[in-house]
């Protein structure tokens, strides 16, 4: 018979096991991705019987690739700001930003993103980390200071949700 | 700046000359978006964040940029763009060997230098341009940015180049297009979303993503004719 003493520790080491942490950061990144706003914008938004409500059918996979827009409306006095009714899709003086697809798809979502693209894209300010400005209304300046555990939490939840096939147009500029 | 420390990481810094080009002082960590220089295109230089450092060095299998094996090649290559004639005091891998300060250098690149397998001269110099500007973030060896251009290479090694370019589909759409164009659209130089990011100097498009103001002309030309040249059914398998 083990004696009580073994039993806690290998409890202790099964808690502690790679499949345990793995589930704990994605519960983390759960966590953060909801409270932090990330539906917000990234999650289309549709009309509901008691108002706007995300359409968790199309959950964080970013602006409707076949949604047509029209041209936004000019920016009149301090009025510079102009969203979609989708939240997904926002223009102002950086010219026109839409969210991008968050889900797994290897194609137009984050799905070929290592750790250190997402990591590198949050602290830069920069698309994959390298490539062109991330625009407003993301909040990089907030977000950058993320730790770099609750980011990988948030790329870990990322991972697990499921994929949608949408390709997110790439930002208009600003009208000429 | 960029200075490997003694625990192995590495340290990057921009440094402002003053008027007198006599001292240097450390810019801000980050930059200086539009520091006044009259020789600057449009009067404004833009002193680049230590991030935005990192942005390109860290692609890299190794940050010190510009010294493959390819661009220390004893045999230059003629048609490169802003080729200059060798000048005295500058190194190459024979230099390197003879100085000590490169060991181990295979005798296969000493007696036969690095050198693009390209089937034409234009495309070994369009090779040449795409590896040293642009392989340290599109490459298979470092940390790339993931999308499925390679145009980093090995010498004598160009297949999965030319694969990722020849006819891929980009990822890249233009504004208002719904469908996906070609890299490299042989025969087609304005079809070629290659041909479009290098021009253009838009931030959201341009290519590199930073570090530039002005679109290189003379690479935009060779890489121009070396894809109006390509035969539209080439595709690299």
């Amino acid at each position: 018979m083990k004696k009580p003493g073994m039993v806690v520790l290998a409890l202790a080491a099964l808690l502690q096991s790679p499949l345990a942490m793995s589930g704990d950061v994605v519960a983390r990144g759960k966590y953060l991705v909801t409270t932090s706003g990330c539906h917000d914008c990234h999650t289309p938004w549709k009309m509901g019987a008691a108002g706007p409500e995300p359409d968790m059918t199309r959950m964080l996979s970013g602006h409707p690739e076949k949604m047509d827009l029209p041209a936004p409306p000019s920016p009149v006095g301090p009025w510079i700001m102009t969203a979609a009714a989708t939240n997904t899709a926002w223009s102002g003086p950086w010219g026109v930003s839409f969210t991008a697809n968050l889900t797994p798809d290897p194609e137009t979502g984050l799905g070929k993103w290592t750790l250190r693209n997402f990591r590198d894209t949050i602290r830069t300010g920069r698309h994959m980390g390298r490539g062109r400005p991330v625009l407003p209304p993301m909040p990089i300046p907030a977000y950058k200071h993320f730790s770099d555990e609750d980011l990988e939490a948030i790329y870990a939840y990322l991972r697990t949700i499921p994929s949608v096939r949408n390709r997110v147009p790439e930002p208009l500029p600003p009208a000429q | 700046m960029v200075e490997r420390l003694g625990d192995g990481s590495w340290r990057f810094a921009a440094y402002v000359w003053n008027e007198a080009g006599t001292e240097a002082k450390l810019a801000p960590e980050g930059g200086v978006p539009a520091l006044p220089v009259s020789s600057a295109p449009r009067g404004r230089y833009a002193v680049p964040a230590e991030l935005d450092c990192r942005a390109c060095h860290e692609g890299a299998a190794v940050p010190v940029l510009g010294v493959s094996a390819l661009q220390l090649s004893p045999e230059r290559d003629p048609l490169a763009p802003h080729a200059e004639p060798r000048k005295a005091g500058e190194v190459d891998l024979l230099d390197l060997v003879e100085r000590g300060l490169l060991r181990n250098l295979p005798r296969e690149a000493l007696e036969n230098p690095p050198r693009i397998a390209a089937a034409t001269p234009a495309e070994r110099a369009a090779l040449g341009y795409l590896h040293g500007n642009c392989g340290h973030c599109h490459n298979d060896n470092g940390s790339p940015v993931p999308v499925d251009l390679v145009l980093w290479q090995k010498a004598r090694e160009n297949a999965k180049v030319l694969r990722s370019l020849l006819g891929a589909r980009s990822r890249y759409r233009a504004p208002g297009a719904h469908a996906a164009s070609a890299v490299v659209e042989p025969g087609r130089p304005e079809a070629s979303v290659l041909m479009a990011r290098m021009r253009s100097r838009n931030p959201q498009t341009q290519m590199p993503p930073l570090g530039t103001a002005e679109p290189d002309n003379e690479a935009l030309a060779l890489i121009e004719r070396w894809i109006r040249t390509q035969p539209q059914t080439r595709k690299e398998h």
